[in-house]
């Protein structure tokens, strides 16, 4: 049982890292300054709550357990709002999407 | 002066659960609170943040879903040979009022498979980015608005008529 929970959370983790890199696959990949914006936004918010769920099955008591969804639901906003400041910023000072 | 007291508890707490309410951990935290609050007076939006229970619990599962589609949508783009990014800019006309509900509306957009809020423009138009314009990304948008006016008990405005007061975000 103790075995099955400690894989469950390895999964987790390691399926959270991988969106992580996929994100940053596409920080790399993606032409413009939007579509990477797009990247890291979704990739970051389930790549972190994938690795927050595996740690929550790890979490010793209420406390920890709200305080990792606080650190998602935190890091969700400031990544949200970051990427609209940014994108509006570039719209702002003439930066053009990306067309193929 | 009620919205103070409760700002200053949300704050107050997030900082007592993130640092397991270590005594000497206030030294930083409260000056940070105080911070929070005199941010949060002159940026937030007027008008509560007033969440109906119900639709909340739905919306959550909902957002998951969403969530998982999103990022395996850009995920498998970032790692296809070829990506097959079709962006364009939409100019969404809004149906919910300024306040918080728009805010909430506006931090979700950029979660959600596709879409990007990229400016507020006036009282009811945003700009949003969207990776590939083969699909409803619009449908997506409605029916997203559809579901923050359910989560704040707000109606829909078909179109937006005297927006006033409360500033956007």
């Amino acid at each position: 049982m103790l075995l099955l929970r400690d894989l469950c959370s390895l999964a987790l983790v390691f399926a959270g890292g991988a969106f992580f890199l996929a994100g940053t696959a596409g920080l790399w990949r993606f032409p413009d300054l939007f579509t990477r914006l797009h990247a890291l936004s979704k990739s970051d918010n389930l790549g972190l709550g994938l690795v927050v769920l595996g740690l929550l099955l790890q979490a010793e008591g209420l406390a920890e357990a709200i305080r990792l969804v606080a650190i998602w639901l935190l890091a969700m906003g400031a990544g949200s709002t970051t990427s609209h400041l940014i994108a509006a910023k570039a719209l702002q000072t003439g930066e053009r999407p990306w067309r193929p | 002066m009620r919205r103070f007291v409760l700002e200053g508890a949300l704050f107050a707490g997030l900082w007592a659960v993130l640092t397991e309410g270590t005594p000497a951990s206030w030294v930083v935290g409260g000056p940070a609170v105080i911070l929070a609050l005199l941010l949060s007076r002159r940026l937030a939006p007027t008008g509560c943040w007033v969440f109906r229970g119900l639709a909340l619990a739905w919306f959550i599962p909902w957002f998951f879903v969403q969530s998982l589609r999103a990022g395996l949508d850009v995920a498998g783009r970032a790692l296809r040979p070829d990506p097959r990014l079709a962006p364009e800019v939409l100019d969404y006309r809004l149906r919910l009022p300024p306040g918080p509900a728009r805010c909430f509306f506006m931090l979700v957009i950029s979660l959600i498979p596709g879409t990007l809020t990229a400016a507020a423009i006036g009282d009811d138009r945003l700009l949003v980015h969207v990776l590939d314009r083969t699909q409803d990304n619009h449908g997506d948008l409605r029916d997203l608005e559809r579901r923050v006016a359910d989560v704040f008990g707000l109606p829909l405005a078909e179109a937006a008529e005297g927006a006033e007061g409360a500033s956007s975000c």
